[in-house]
């Protein structure tokens, strides 16, 4: 089963990869598009001599001064960060495999608890009892009808043991300056004078210490550097461990230069599926970026994470150590993808030095008790290669299966949000790009289109009229559209009666009296009922909308505003938004139709504000809180069949008198809608019409004003005959139309 | 002395099931315990009428049971028209009884293609009261709006008020008022959430026109109350039972609820306890004796001049044959009078052309 639930999500990644490409590669034409703009920025900063069109374009100062304020900076910002999270994206849905993480301090049992899943002995996980003995990074992959173990080693390059070494020295020495530039100068690291520099610092002792080693040894192991090869069973532990399992006196430094042993082999539990551990050093050892390489692991090589956590008898309380991990990979990844897929694995060790048995429960209710986010918390004895495998690895998987489309999906929905920003941010560039003309426009051109300007305002606002006498007709009569989903609503409120056998099954948990299950379906029952109205917000942000469109029709083809801002059926508020915002771009130019735009984008209707009160109010007949005795229940004693019979027959019924209620009282609700629509659509006409400021700064004015200002491309014909620079002003919006072209945005929305 | 004796004829009027028959059984049952030991007597004419009434009783003490929660009630409708014929005579005298004749007939014939309008128009018109039988659940649930003047959407098809009300207007009215008694049935429900009145107001909204036609010239001809009775007492309607989708199961062929189901709020009641069940026999009685109180005084007024006629009155008729005079008519009347309920619980007298 979970193979095949594993393979399915596997083939779902790959599917949903070809959109993240697909993103990738739209991303790269906005990135090109913006190039182009700052190109053509630069062409007109330059001036060069016999460039025409900037000669045309410097005729018109304040066009001129338009192009050279075009800053794409915010762009870049956006772009950057969004870069990154689409790799995040390509690298996890490239996977083959889901990957589960080991996360948590040193010596808290992970290698213990891979060497039970893989079925690996501790020459290939090395563990050693509470102290850190893994040297470096391992993910162990299930490869089924495999008999062998191999590894595939990947070694760092020169430079980045170069890094790790100077990384190093700049943490003990701090500002002293010392660094390597060569492996050879490695050996050469004065570190008898770097150890007096440290005198009884203990975090720079034990980082000196790390350093001696690269210092000592890296010499005799170098010869693998920036390799890769594939090694045997027998040869793993001395490119992953720090000493031999068997003998700690037998040293191993190959580790050094190790990024990441690929371990594969046949697990032990059969339907295991393709799945693949990360093992990640404990925090604690003194090693470079431990930290950062567990976060890392946990954001980049993880589908799910098990933070492994094994409570000391001798010391109360959780441990901040747990808590900050658990915080930073929140920060990391969210707390929403912590609660799906984080696991918290206390364990539990019956015998010996680390016994804490006396303080598992304690241990577990403070983890409970500490609303940290995440998904499960496991008791398990790691030792017990039975219950590591039935009580963490089953439940870890059936969860990471069961969530993990929900998580990418969660991903891909941050995604978005990113993708909505940078597309905003490009069409606010592509905007001031096309608008460069705007304002520019001479008293001779406004007083030609004086009466075309005053028709089309007058237009607009006629049609707005006849929209509004046309809500008029309904405003007395119920919404159907609304009053259909409240019936459906209605309906559904009779089916919330529980289950003979759900009955039954509460009237046996513990100590439950039949009133106490009677009570406690009623509760169920109305809190039901106010979710499922409320999700009648649905249908009445549907019928706002169809309004709010109605009315951007209006002004988009009666007032001619398509020209400034198209509508293309995407949510209206956006739409009212990205306009609002448009023409008050160069400060508040035009408050009177701001305030009527916004006011019309902030209308909506809720069932919170009209409706859910009325249900409340109905709901009495099934809260026994507001009655002095519950109804009689048959059926004494051990009966509990009879009993639950008589509490469905009175749950039955008193739904049923809640719906009847219900159903009368909602008639008179039915018509709020339409009265609604007519409200707004009338304020908004009455706003756009006649509101003013004082007597000479009307909202006709206003629309005067506005118009004037947009006629390079409301008019644009009209316009262009009008100025000398027609050349210009026509390459200049063949390039805008290109750039514009260049680019689909919509295909960075990975849907 | 039989072809003396003074006879009304009462119509069973209303939908199927609506209870018609019920409303007998718990008519006698309720008169016998509240004049049992006053002057009045009432009993079956005949022993047909006594098997039939004392079925139905049996019929309706079934729902009951030790803890008992809910049933659906009357699974066993009238098939053919029946007479019922009650004896009425005073304990003190001696001498001819008053009969009261109900005739219930089947509900269904109301419906169009039972094709007997005809017949029922026959009865009717012979009727000196008309009893109509309402299913109160059907008039007062699922009303298109809130308002008191709502009336259930299915009542009409289970209690044919439109066609009631235009067989009503089809009856020859007679110097002599008929009465029309309106009789909620299953009304238990709305007794305990009070909302009795309402009962009333739906009532008269939906004959209201019928109310409309017995205004002006027709003022007199008939007296009209709404009478409610309870004939289970402790069982109230619960609901129209519905599909598994929410909608009210519907039976096709009536366009009416399929089920109407019906509860015990206490599950240890043993036994009917119904409530105004005598209440429809005090009106009719009393309407019987203010008939007979009318016509004995339009004899009276005739012969009063005649001294034999005065002597055999006051020496023969009362005092050796023990018969009733007048005053002992008026007597009863009085003593019905005083148990008469003519207002709250949905009670109303709405035409009083009799001065009840």
């Amino acid at each position: 089963m979970i193979v095949e639930k594993i393979d399915k999500i596997v083939a779902t990644r790959k599917y949903k990869l070809e959109k993240v490409e697909a993103a990738q590669k739209g991303l790269t034409k906005v990135f090109g598009a913006v190039s182009k703009i700052e190109a053509l920025q630069r062409r007109v900063n330059e001036a060069a001599e016999g460039d025409l069109l900037v000669a045309m374009l410097k005729e018109q100062p304040e066009v001129y001064a338009n192009i050279l304020q075009l800053d794409a900076s915010n762009f870049y910002r956006i772009y950057q960060d969004y870069l990154e999270e689409l790799k995040k994206l390509e690298n996890r849905f490239g996977r083959d495999t889901l990957n589960i993480s080991f996360v948590g301090a040193a010596g808290q049992g992970k290698s213990c608890v891979l060497q039970r899943i893989s079925g690996l002995a501790g020459d290939v996980i090395p563990s050693a009892a509470g102290s850190d003995c893994t040297g470096a990074k391992s993910i162990i992959s299930n490869v089924t009808n495999s008999a062998e173990v191999t590894a595939e080693i990947t070694f760092y390059s020169v430079e980045e043991i170069i890094d790790i070494v100077n990384g190093y020295l700049t943490e003990i020495t701090g500002s002293a300056g010392y660094n390597v530039r060569t492996l050879n100068q490695v050996s050469e690291i004065p570190i008898g004078a770097i150890e007096e520099l440290v005198h009884f610092n203990a975090d720079a002792k034990g980082k000196l210490k790390q350093l001696r080693k690269y210092v000592d040894h890296l010499a005799e192991v170098s010869g693998n550097i920036g390799q890769t090869k594939i090694i045997g069973k027998n040869d793993i532990e001395k490119y992953v461990a720090q000493h031999s399992c068997v003998d700690d006196a037998i040293q191993y430094y190959d580790y050094l230069c190790v990024k990441c042993a690929d371990i594969r082999c046949q697990f032990p539990k059969k339907d295991a599926g393709r799945i693949v551990l990360v093992d990640t050093k404990g925090l604690g050892d003194t090693a470079m970026k431990v930290d950062e390489n567990m976060l890392y692991a946990a954001e980049n090589d993880s589908d799910a994470i098990i933070l492994m956590y094994r409570p000391d008898a001798l010391r109360a309380g959780l441990r901040q150590q747990e808590i900050d991990i658990i915080q930073k990979i929140a920060d990391k990844i969210t707390p929403q993808y912590c609660e799906q897929l984080l696991f918290w694995v206390v364990n539990r060790v019956k015998s010996g030095e680390g016994n804490n048995l006396a303080v598992i429960d304690n241990a577990k209710a403070e983890i409970v008790n500490s609303k940290m986010p995440v998904a499960g918390v496991f008791d398990v004895d790691c030792g017990d290669a039975e219950e590591v495998e039935r009580k963490l690895l089953e439940p870890v998987l059936s969860g990471l299966t069961e969530r993990i489309e929900t998580v990418d999906e969660m991903i891909i929905g941050r995604l978005n949000e990113k993708a909505n920003s940078l597309v905003k941010e490009f069409q606010k560039l592509t905007d001031r790009l096309g608008n460069v003309f705007i304002g520019c426009v001479g008293e001779d051109v406004k007083r030609t289109l004086n009466s075309e300007i005053q028709g089309t305002r007058d237009r607009m606002l006629d049609v707005l009229r006849d929209l509004f006498h046309d809500l008029d007709q309904y405003r007395k009569s119920p919404c159907e559209e609304f009053k259909k989903a409240s019936e459906q609503k209605l309906k559904k409120l009779l089916l919330l009666v529980p289950t003979q056998d759900k009955v039954v099954s509460l009237l046996r948990k513990g100590t439950a009296l039949h009133t106490n299950v009677y009570e406690e379906c009623t509760h169920i029952i109305r809190m039901a009922i106010i979710d499922d109205f409320l999700e009648l917000d649905d249908t009445l942000c549907r019928i706002v909308n169809t309004l709010k469109e109605r009315i951007i029709k209006i002004l988009v083809e009666e007032g001619k505003l398509v020209q400034l801002l198209p509508y293309d059926g995407d949510a209206p508020d956006t739409w009212l938004e990205t306009f609002r915002t448009k023409i008050s771009a160069d400060g508040n130019r035009y408050p009177l139709i701001s305030e009527a735009i916004r006011k019309l984008e902030e209308f909506q209707i809720s069932v919170e504000g009209f409706l859910i009160y009325e249900v409340r109010d109905k709901l009495d007949a099934l809260d026994p809180s507001l009655h002095a005795q519950n109804p009689q229940i048959k059926g004494g004693g051990e009966n509990k069949e009879e009993q639950a019979k008589d509490i469905i027959f009175w749950l039955d019924k008193y739904l049923s008198d809640v719906h009847d209620e219900l159903r009368k009282s909602l008639l008179d609700f039915y018509k709020v809608p339409n009265r609604a629509l007519f409200a707004a659509t009338k304020d908004f006409y009455d706003r756009l019409a006649f509101s003013q400021e004082d007597t000479y700064n009307t909202v006709k004015e206003q629309w005067r004003y506005l118009y004037e200002q947009w006629i390079p491309v409301i008019w644009k014909k009209e316009y262009e005959s009008s100025i000398n620079g027609i050349e210009a002003c026509k390459e200049w919006d063949e390039f805008v139309k290109s750039v514009r072209e260049d680019v689909c945005v919509k295909v960075l929305m990975i849907k | 002395m039989e072809k003396n004796k003074v006879k009304i004829n009462v119509m069973m009027f209303g939908g199927r099931r609506a209870g018609k028959t019920s409303v007998l059984a718990a008519m006698e049952a309720c008169f016998e315990e509240q004049f049992g030991t006053s002057n009045l007597v009432i009993k079956p004419a005949d022993t047909d009428t006594m098997f039939a009434i004392e079925e139905k009783q049996r019929e309706i003490e079934s729902y009951f049971g030790k803890n008992k929660r809910n049933f659906v009630a009357d699974n066993e409708p009238t098939m053919e028209v029946h007479e019922y014929a009650f004896d009425i005579s005073l304990k003190s005298r001696n001498g001819d009884s008053m009969t009261i004749n109900f005739i219930d007939y089947p509900g269904e014939w109301l419906g169009k293609e039972a094709n007997k309008t005809g017949e029922l128009q026959g009865y009717m018109n012979k009727s000196n009261v008309i009893m109509i039988a309402i299913d109160t659940p059907y008039l007062m649930e699922e009303t298109p709006t809130a308002e008191d003047t709502s009336i259930g959407q299915y009542n009409d098809y289970r209690n044919y008020c439109k066609r009631i009300t235009n067989m009503i207007k089809e009856v020859t009215l007679d110097d002599y008022p008929r009465m029309i008694l309106f009789v909620p049935l299953k009304c238990e429900k709305y007794k305990n959430n009070g909302t009795m009145p309402l009962v009333a107001t739906k009532i008269k909204e939906a004959y209201k026109p019928l109310f409309n036609y017995f205004e002006g010239m027709n003022a007199t001809k008939a007296e009209m109350a709404i009478i409610p009775i309870l004939t289970m007492g402790k069982a109230e309607f619960a609901k129209f039972e519905r599909d598994e989708e929410g909608n009210i199961l519907i039976d096709e062929k009536w366009k009416t609820p399929s089920k109407a189901t019906f509860y015990f709020p206490d599950a240890n009641v043993g036994k009917p306890e119904p409530l105004y069940c005598e209440q429809p026999m005090i009106f009719i009685l009393y309407y019987l004796l203010e008939m007979v109180v009318r016509e004995k005084r339009k004899v009276d007024d005739k012969n009063k001049k005649n001294p034999i006629y005065k002597w055999f009155l006051d020496n023969v008729w009362g005092k050796l044959w023990n018969l009733p005079s007048i005053e002992d008519f008026v007597a009863e009347k009085d003593s019905l009078k005083k148990k008469m309920k003519t207002h709250g619980d949905g009670f109303e007298i709405v035409k009083n052309p009799l001065k009840f």
